[in-house]
């Protein structure tokens, strides 16, 4: 039986996105069935990302399932041929149109109820019927109802976190006051980190237990900062696009240790 | 004499000013008294309307799971998860004895947050929902 990888942080720009699309990738480029979805119904990416053209010609998005109109298997879009992967990539992308957020933003808290039952459901869906080894949600930052939901509904969630003070001490937080009430294992990555602060060995097992003596638990991975990646402006899939790059092989090992979990 | 008609006259003054103070000891009395009643009205329509919004806040959303206490939200997350579910079920996935989950169940149940059934001789447990399930 497959996972279901939520990717979540608790401010926006941390690089949540960018992890979640190449961990698919990356996956995808071993021979895995992947399923990535947009929860990022604020503020969706997918469709750029995977440049899918005119929003307006695409008639199903991960909104609709989560509202209750259509089943996921109309959602979710195979892209394997397009990117000529080894296994099998499908996106389920998020609408960006100003409609289709205000109607996320309008909805009661009725509707996050069935939403939530929506994606615990859907655990069973893709990985015993669409046989799907690892779903990545790719998860609004901070605390609303639709990361909430993704968060819950998944096996493990990956928080991304830079070393940023404020950043730090949000995840802190989202650890004691989410993560644990609802059991759910987390695990922290570290993005965009200095590379002078991880040059040595001796610097980065100081990094390490200082991390581990904010958040309980060494970090899963700790992603140098790298102007390849930031000079890519996510033109391409960079793992697939770059795959011998540092970026690339820090992040497999990540998949390598999220898949032993 | 006259002394003593004088006198007369000072206790009838003061017996008068007596009966003013009192009269407006009473009615400052009366004020306090309709005060109170309207703070008590007012109190008793705030009390209400709490009482209405606790009642509508049945829905077991994720935020109201997490402001749930962890014993209860444990065993609301499996009725989440499924559509109904028996204390004993419900027992078998938290790992807990039935009739701990069972009273938990009906501390839900109390609350708003779920429902339950009686099937021959089994109770289920479940979220009542506003549509069928797509």
């Amino acid at each position: 039986m497959g996972k279901v990888i939520s990717v979540h942080s608790s401010r926006g720009g941390t690089g949540k996105s960018l992890i979640a699309v190449n961990l698919a990738a990356i996956y995808a480029s071993e021979g895995k069935t992947v399923a990535l979805l947009d929860m990022d119904f604020r503020a969706p990416s997918l469709s750029t990302v995977f440049k899918m053209g005119d929003y307006r010609l695409i008639e199903y998005w991960v909104n609709d399932f989560v509202n209750g109109r259509y089943s996921i298997d109309k959602i979710m879009i195979d892209l394997t041929e397009k990117y000529d992967i080894k296994g099998k990539l499908m996106v389920g992308l998020a609408n960006p149109s100003i409609d289709a957020i205000r109607e996320i933003m309008a909805k009661d808290r009725t509707r996050e109820m069935e939403a939530l039952r929506r994606l615990l459901a859907l655990k069973s869906t893709l990985l015993k019927d669409m046989k799907v080894d690892y779903a990545i949600y790719d998860t609004s930052p901070g605390i609303q109802y639709s990361a909430l939901n993704a968060v819950v509904s998944s096996d493990v969630a990956v928080v991304v976190t830079t070393l940023d003070m404020v950043d730090m001490e949000g995840t802190q937080y989202m650890i004691q006051e989410l993560y644990e009430p609802f059991e759910k294992r987390a695990v922290i990555l570290v993005n965009k980190v200095p590379a002078e602060f991880i040059s040595s060995e001796k610097g980065e097992e100081k990094l390490v237990s200082q991390i581990k003596a904010t958040f309980t638990q060494p970090p899963v991975q700790m992603i140098p900062c790298y102007c390849d990646v930031l000079r890519s402006s996510r033109i391409s899939i960079f793992a697939l696009e770059k795959p011998e790059h540092p970026f690339t092989r820090v992040l497999c090992e990540v998949a390598e240790k999220l898949e032993r979990l | 004499m006259v002394n003593r008609k004088a006198k007369e006259a000072n206790v009838a003054e003061a017996l008068e000013k007596l009966r003013g103070e009192i009269m407006q000891l009473r009615s400052k009395l009366e004020e306090i008294i309709e005060m109170d009643r309207s703070i008590l009205r007012s109190l008793r329509g705030q009390k209400e309307a709490r009482i209405e919004e606790a009642l509508d806040l049945g829905a077991l959303d994720v935020m109201t799971l997490l402001a749930l206490p962890d014993h209860l939200r444990k065993t609301a997350m499996v009725i989440c998860r499924r559509k109904a579910a028996t204390a004993s079920e419900v027992a078998g996935e938290t790992r807990r004895a039935r009739a701990v989950e069972s009273n938990y169940l009906n501390q839900l149940v109390n609350l708003g947050h779920i429902k339950k059934k009686r099937d021959g001789r089994k109770v289920y447990f479940y979220i009542e929902r506003e549509e069928s399930e797509g």
